[in-house]
Order: C-alpha cells, then structure tokens, then sequence
C-alpha cells in the first residue's frame, strides 16, 4: 500500500516551520544586537577617541594663549621659562594629538593646516619670549641704574610685543578654525553614524515584527489544520461510533492519512459486526422455527401446540373452537411393508391435506407418530365436520407414489367441539375419544362427539 | 540557506561567549613617564627598564622586598662558608621561563657569567667584582667563589642587573623579554606602552590582576591630563606634579608618601671646560639655593644631601651644608677661575618632572651668578645615548635611583668622566675592608672626599609620592629598588 503524504509528516513539518520561524525570529535579534553593540561599540570607541582627542587638541590650541599670556606676564627667567616649557609641551603634544587623529582619520586630511598654525604660532611665542626676555633683562638693569635709551629701547619692545599680541590673536584664530574644521566633521560623522544606527534599527524592527507576525500566522495555521485534519474528524468518528446502530456509510473517509486509515478500520469493522449481527438473528429464527415446527411436515409441533394454547387460555374460555384428533389408519402396516421413507412420505401427504383442507386460521400440529391435532375458532361442528369429510375422501381417493408402487391411505378423525366452562384439555379429551370411536367404528371416517347434557349440567352444577 | 542558517548558529554562539571577552579587557595601567630604551634590565642602566620588568617579567635568585630586606626567589635557600668566601645555593624546583624553558642551576650559572663578562655591557657588573666562579653543584644548586667575603652580595643578586636570563632568549630580550616573572610579554608599541598580561605557567601564586599596560607619558600636560581624566590606575612617581595639590582633593586617588633610595644630583661633565675646574664646581654648588628648589615638591620634605649617599645608611655624614648658597662666594670663585666676565653653559634637562622643574630653579640661580645657561629638554632616549653614553653634555639633572651605587664614582668609564686616582684607590680599600666599623669610617672618608671635590652638585633624596586609584591595594610606599611589583598590586 503507497503511504499517503501522512499526518504525523504534516504536523512534524508545519512544527519544523514553525520552529524555524521563531529561530529565525531570535537569531534575527540575536543578529541586530550582535550589530548594534558593534556599531555602538564603535561609536563609543572610535568616535568617542577622536572626539576626545579633537577636544584635546581645541583645548590644547586654546591653552596656547594661556600659555602665551603666562610668558607676556613673566618678570623673571624662571616664569618665563616655565612659559615656554609649557608652550613647548602643548606644542608636542598638539603634534602627538595630530598624529593621532591622523592615524585615526587617515581620509580627512588636511592635519598639516593644524601643524602649520601650531607651528606659526609657536614660532611667534618664540619670538614674544626672546623680547620678553629682553624686556626682564632690561627693567632689571633701569631697576639698578637709570638709563633714558633704556627707557627708550623698553617703549620699543612694548611696541613689538603689543603688535607680536595682535598677531598671535590671528594665529591662534587660525589653529582655532584648523583645528575646529575636523571637529565638526567628527560630530558630523558621530550624528551621521547615530541616525543611521537608528534608521537601521527601526528597520530591522519593522523586519522583526514581521518575523513575529509570520510566527503567528504559521502558529494559527497549525492550530487551525489540527482542529480540522484531527480534532473534527475525531469528534465526528466518535459521533458516528457512539450511535445504537452506526452504519458504516456514516463513516466518512476522506485522504489517506492516519486518521483515514483509522476510519477505514473501523468502518470495516462496523461491516463486520453488522454482517454477525444478521446472522445471528438468521440463526434465531431458525432455532425458533426449529423448536415450534416439525422438521418433516413443517406443521407446529406439539410442544408449541400446548404452549400456544396455554398462552391463549384466557382468549379460548371466551371464544367458540372445536378441536380435531387426526389418525393414520393402519399406519404401522404401511411402515412395515413399504419401508420408512414411503411411511414419511405419507405423513406429509396427510399433513398438507389438512393444511389445505382447514381454514387458514386453524391451529394444527403433528401431535404424535401419526396422530394430529387441529383446533379451529369460530366454526361450528357441522362446519368443520363437512371440511373433515372432504379431506377424508381426498386421501381415500388419491394414491400415493411410493418407491414406485401407489399407496392409498386413510386417517380416521375425531371431532370435539368446546364444552362451555372447560378447559380446553377437556375438549382435545373429548375429540381424542371421539377418534377412539371413529377407530372403534372401522376407521376411514369421521366421527363428532354430541354434545350431552351432562356437559352443561357439569357446567350448570359447577 | 543551510550555511545561513549554520552562519546564525555560530554567531549566536559567538553572541553568548562574547561577555566573557569584553570583561576580560580592562588593563591596569601603570605610568612611567620615562619610555625604557629596551627591555632587557642586564643591558641598561635605565630606571625605568627595571621598573617594567624587574620582579614583573625577570627575577633573580633573590629578590628586594618593600622594606629593603633580601628574600628568596629563585634561590629557596644559601648558606654562606665560615670565611665568607663562597655560597651556595638551592634553586626552587619547576620552574620555566615563558616561552617554556625550564630553570635550572646551568641556567643561573649562564646568567651568572654573562653578568661577569667584561664584553657583555651589564651596568652594575662592578657590584659583582668580588665573584670569581661559579660552579654548578647539581641541577638545582649552584656554588658561588669570591675573592674577598661580601656579605651584600644576597641583596646584590636581588637587584635587577642579576635577573636571571635563558641562552636561548637572552639576545631577543630588548625588544622581546621573556623570564620567570609572574608576567609575560604581550607587546610593545612605541607610544601605546608596554603590554603584560599574567603568565599561566608561573611557580608562584597567580597574580590578582591579569593584564597590565605600562605608558610612557614624557609631556607634563599631558600626563595631569591622563590623571583628571582618571585613564591612569598607578603613577609611582608622583612627587613634582604641578598639579599634584589637585589630585589631593579627588576621592578616585590616593597620594601615598615614600621614599626612595634615589639622589637626585646636578650631574657635571668632567671631562668638558671648564668642569675640570674644581673652582667652578664649587662656584656652581654654592649658586644653587636648594632648599629654595624643594618648591618642587609641593608636600614633600625629602632630605637634602650633600654627597652622593643614602642618609638611611649606617655610615652617613650629613654634609649638606659643605655648599650654603653664597652668590656671592660663588662670584668670588667664577672670577678666581678665570670666568669673571661669564660663563655659558647647557643644562640637559631629561623629561622627568623633578629634572624640568628643578631646571627652571636651578637656570635662575645661574644666571644669578652670571652663568648664562640655555636648558636643553631632550627625550629619555636621547638622554641615555647623548648624556649616558657617549658624555656629550655640560650640565644634567638626574636621580640615581640604584641603592648604594658611590663606587660609580670610581668607575672611569662613567659618564662624569671624573678620574680620581685617589677615590678609586678610597673604594678599592673600602671594598677590601671586612669590618664594618671600618669600613662606615672610610666610607665616610669617601663621601666628604665626592663633596670636597664638588664632583657633582648633590641636592636632595628624591622622595617616591605614588599616586594610586583608591581601590588599588599592594603599592609599595618605599622605593628601595626601582621596581613596580604588579605581582603584590590588587583591587579593593
């Protein structure tokens, strides 16, 4: 048998999507983590140290004045000194600054415009520093002794330092602008990084959605299908089943599935119980007949005659019935001198000439060997005697086919009719007497019994 | 789609195993402001080699702990003969170096030798004089023959010139150190610092922290910067931070005050004019104003010296006012020398806080004299090579942080290029001389003899103020030894 495309398969394959839609669904998020701590991390780190270091290098590039301002300031070496050390220091370290940006940034370019301003700048602190120096030196000397071209030559380095100040302004501007240039560009990169970060993670959102929306799809799905392939069909064969008498064509089977092969079974099954059932009621009604009937004249056997009669008792004390003892004359001669067969042969033949021969609504059985017993209602005696008389001239008239030899039988018949207020025992008595009479007489006749006075003076005494 | 899917599978895996990884990358990061010339502490005079390495990468078969007392190391165990002439040595068992080299005494003898080689350039070989052989006993012991007793030569071993080295690393150590130490090398980028991480196979106890950067931030500006921003987790060198009296005030850091065995001396170059002239030696002595100069040092009192000895040594003299400052003398001298008119001279000024800041101090006093002085800032790099070796300089500003080192000055090949007949005979007597109170008594003799001869200008004791994240446990407050032992450092 070819296996159909089976449930357990269906099921087994809608779980393995369903599965897979809800792994897809948590790597998909797994993934989009997996991205965003990437891209954060990257903001975070990246960005962030270019950040920091632009800053550094703006607030290195603003200290610079600071610095300068210290040195304008110095009245001795050591402050001056001190000035320079650090202008000096924020020098290398704004070129250390760069050189990391530059390594950091290597597609912006444009570093050298910042080294060039620092190195301008610096150039021209270094410049302040030597007048500056000139100028400690100088008040030091008018301090110990007065000297007017002193005074003079100190008015002229004012002068110089004044105009070196307005120039150093300008430099230190134009490290400004340097320097803010790729600190714009960071924060521009920093915003552009951070929106599409968030664009992709509101798609990827809109994406995950979906996901969960599939989920659920293929989850009602799957709900859906077992209730119909399964629980539906279950429920209906259960319906089918739990009726009194479930006929097989109820059974529905449709696919070829597990459930389809179940139903099949049972309805095979059903068939079968079915098929049983019939048969057991044929064979009833067999055993019945067989237990009420005789086998060989298929008329009621005694048995039933007296169990019908018994079961009409109280019907017969308030009808009219005559009863009739029937007889085959001589019969033991014609078994002994024909053999068995043609003696069953007459049996029957006597048997079905009474049953054509009484109303239909008589009740005749095979009381004995060769003896019946017939009780007719409702009929008179003279009635039924005259229909007893025609039987008795058929089988006197008609032979019978023997083994090849004719066979003429008689039955003598003795005729009862009730007795008011008896049993009916007493009338069958009184017909069994009035076949002994009919025999007594010289049989082939029939013979009824007269109703007496004494069988209604029994009645009337009682 | 089944390597899609196989692809989701890993990195899902991935995405589980990847908290571990990101923990795991935290570094404690140790500043020490001089970038090392290399790594390899037999080859260098450099503190700050030692300081990187020493007891962290390398160890020696005894080591220096934080109170300046000898302890075992990769010697469990010496006894010495009754004449003092020779010790023997048991060495600690399983032990390898990291590449995977096991230790053994042919190891420690190898090392032993080298150190003693007059080729191989070890800074601190003369300590070792007195070691005529070394003879392996058995795999782990060692047998070592001296020429005369020398009862520091336990405490000698424990320093980091005599860290014990394997014949197939020693010539890679420079740039690629490996040891015994309780860290491995991981990298060294110029400019990013010296990376250790734990090494697996140590016989000691694992260290609590697992990977350590060493940064070398010359730049004063930068440095403070490093410190505000809180990148720095230990800067053992503290002391002269401008902005020292800041970081009191911050709850994340903690000063912690010590000292070390480090002179900090006005280095003089004998051997340039006019330098040989004790007068001018002299003259320069008494300009300075050193008391003035401990300005540098904002909460600090480190004790002026006058000669280059440990005032925590038995035998000290204090001779710190041989020199007052007098500019007057110092005037008086210049003109006897000849210099009246003036002077010039150039002050190598390396890129240590104390060194750039006692520059300035130290250029006014000068000038005040009439010394015109230009202070040149060079690079630790360019100290070691111009200053240290090949004696191109005038003046220098420098501490030597090595612990009873005064037989420098009876080295000819020191970068002083002060010759001495008479000192070096002084050491030579010193160093045969077996009773201590005798021997106290001529050391003494040797110190006033250096301040006399104003062989250099001697200033203070450099104190050893570490500034420290709160939370960092196990930082040696004393600096007997230049050494930063990451092996006893721990967070609270």
């Amino acid at each position: 048998m070819r296996m159909g495309f089976g449930l357990t398969a269906r099921l087994a394959a809608l779980t393995a999507l369903l599965t897979l839609v809800i792994l897809g669904t948590i790597a998909m998020a797994l993934m989009s983590f997996a991205e965003y701590r990437k891209e954060l991390s990257e903001l975070s780190g990246q960005h962030t140290r270019a950040l920091m270091t632009a800053s550094q290098l703006i607030q290195q590039s603003e200290s610079m004045v600071g610095s300068g301002a210290m040195l304008l300031l110095a009245d001795d070496h050591l402050t001056r000194r001190q000035a320079m050390f650090e202008i000096n220091d924020r020098k290398e370290w704004i070129g250390r600054l760069v050189d990391e940006l530059t390594d950091m940034r290597p597609a912006d370019g444009n570093f050298a415009e910042i080294n060039r301003a620092r190195d301008q700048l610096v150039e021209s602190l270094e410049q302040l520093d030597g007048l500056v120096q000139q100028r400690i030196d100088l008040s030091q000397r008018l301090r110990e002794a007065h000297d007017p071209q002193g005074v003079d030559r100190l008015q002229q380095i004012e002068a110089q330092i004044a105009y070196l100040i307005r120039a150093h302004r300008s430099l230190s501007q134009a490290l400004g602008v340097a320097v803010g240039y790729h600190v714009s560009r960071i924060r521009t990169e920093i915003r552009g990084s951070a929106d599409s970060l968030s664009d992709d993670i509101r798609h990827r959102e809109r994406v995950l959605k979906g996901f969960v929306l599939v989920t659920l799809l293929v989850l009602i799905a799957l709900v859906l299908h077992i209730n119909r392939s399964v629980v539906q069909r279950i429920v209906q064969l259960q319906k089918v089943i739990s009726s009194e008498r479930p006929s097989p064509d109820d059974l529905v089977v449709d696919g070829r599935d597990e459930i389809a092969r179940m139903t099949g079974s049972i309805q095979r099954y059903v068939q079968r119980i079915n098929h049983n059932e019939e048969r057991i009621l044929a064979m009833n009604r067999e055993l019945d007949f067989l237990a009420t009937h005789d086998a060989l004249t298929q008329l009621n056997n005694r048995h039933y005659f007296e169990r019908a009669l018994n079961e009409r008792r109280s019907e017969m004390q308030r009808s009219h019935y005559c009863a009739v003892m029937i007889d085959i004359d001589r019969f033991k001669v014609i078994n002994d001198v024909h053999g068995h067969d043609a003696g069953d042969r007459v049996i029957r033949y006597v048997a079905d000439c009474l049953r054509e021969g009484l109303p239909e609504t008589a009740l005749i059985a095979r009381y004995g060997g060769e003896e019946f017993v017939a009780l007719a209602f409702d009929m008179t005696a003279p009635e039924l005697e005259s229909l007893l008389e025609a039987i008795r001239q058929r089988l006197e008239s008609t032979a019978i086919d023997a083994n090849g030899e004719s066979i003429v039988v008689t039955a003598s018949f003795g005729l009862a009719q009730k007795i008011p207020d008896t049993e009916f025992q007493v009338c069958l008595k009184a017909a069994d007497e009035a076949l002994y009479e009919a025999k007594r007489q010289g049989r082939n006749r029939v013979v009824t019994r007269r109703m007496r006075a004494a069988d209604l003076g029994e009645s009337s005494d009682a | 789609m089944r390597n899609r899917i196989k692809r989701l599978i890993v990195m899902a895996a991935l995405l589980l195993a990847c908290p571990g990884a990101l923990l795991a990358q935290e570094a404690l990061r140790v500043e020490l402001q001089l970038e090392p010339p290399h790594l390899d502490p037999t080859r260098t005079a450099s503190g700050t080699t030692a300081e990187a390495t020493h007891l962290n990468i390398f160890q020696g078969l005894t080591r220096i702990d934080r109170h300046g007392e000898v302890q075992p190391a990769l010697a469990k165990a010496w006894d010495v003969a009754e004449d003092g002439l020779s010790y023997r040595f048991v060495l600690r068992e399983g032990v390898q170096f990291h590449d995977g080299q096991p230790f053994d005494a042919e190891v420690a003898a190898y090392s032993l030798r080298r150190l003693l080689d007059e080729r191989d350039e070890n800074p601190q070989r003369h300590l070792f004089q007195a070691l005529e052989e070394v003879v392996v006993l058995s795999p782990l012991e060692l047998s070592l023959t001296l020429s005369r007793p020398d009862v520091l030569l336990p405490f000698r071993l424990g320093l980091s010139a005599a860290v014990m080295v394997h014949p197939v690393s020693v010539h890679t150590n420079t740039t690629q150190p490996i040891g015994t130490g309780p860290y491995a090398f991981v990298a060294w980028k110029r400019s990013k610092g010296v990376h250790l991480r734990a090494f697996d196979g140590y016989w000691g106890e694992s260290p609590a922290i697992e990977e350590v950067l060493f940064t070398f931030t010359p730049n004063r500006l930068e440095l403070e910067s490093g410190l505000a921003e809180g990148l720095i987790d230990l800067y053992p060198d503290a002391s002269s931070l401008m902005a020292h009296m800041l970081f009191t005030q911050r709850v994340d850091y903690v000063i912690q005050d010590g000292i070390s065995e480090g002179q900090v001396i006005v280095a003089i170059n004998h051997g340039r004019e006019p330098f040989g002239d004790r007068r001018v030696r002299r003259a320069i002595s008494h300009a300075i104003d050193k008391p003035a100069l401990l300005a540098i040092y904002p909460t600090a009192s480190p004790p002026l010296i006058g000669s280059h000895f440990s005032p925590r040594h038995p035998a000290y003299v204090d001779l710190s006012d041989r020199y007052p400052y007098d500019q007057a003398r110092a005037r008086a001298l210049l003109e006897a020398a000849g210099h009246g008119e003036g002077l010039h001279v150039t002050i190598a000024v390396p890129p240590t806080q104390y060194a750039e800041r006692s520059s300035l101090y130290i250029a006014s006093d000068l000038e005040a004299v009439g010394i015109g002085v230009e202070l040149q800032r060079i690079t630790w790099g360019e100290w070691i090579e111009r200053v240290f070796t090949e004696h191109d300089y005038d003046l220098t500003i420098v501490a030597h942080v090595e612990p009873f080192d005064i037989d420098i000055y009876a080295r000819d090949d020191y970068y002083f290029n002060f010759h001495s007949p008479a000192f070096q005979a002084l050491w030579a007597r010193i160093e045969a001389e077996q009773d201590p109170a005798r021997r106290n008594r001529l050391l003494e003799e040797a110190q006033r003899y250096l301040a006399d001869e104003a062989v250099n200008v001697f200033l203070f004791m450099k104190p050893q103020q570490a500034i420290r994240k709160a939370g960092l446990q196990g930082v040696w407050g004393d600096a007997p030894i230049p050494a930063v032992v990451l092996e006893e450092l721990y967070w609270e």
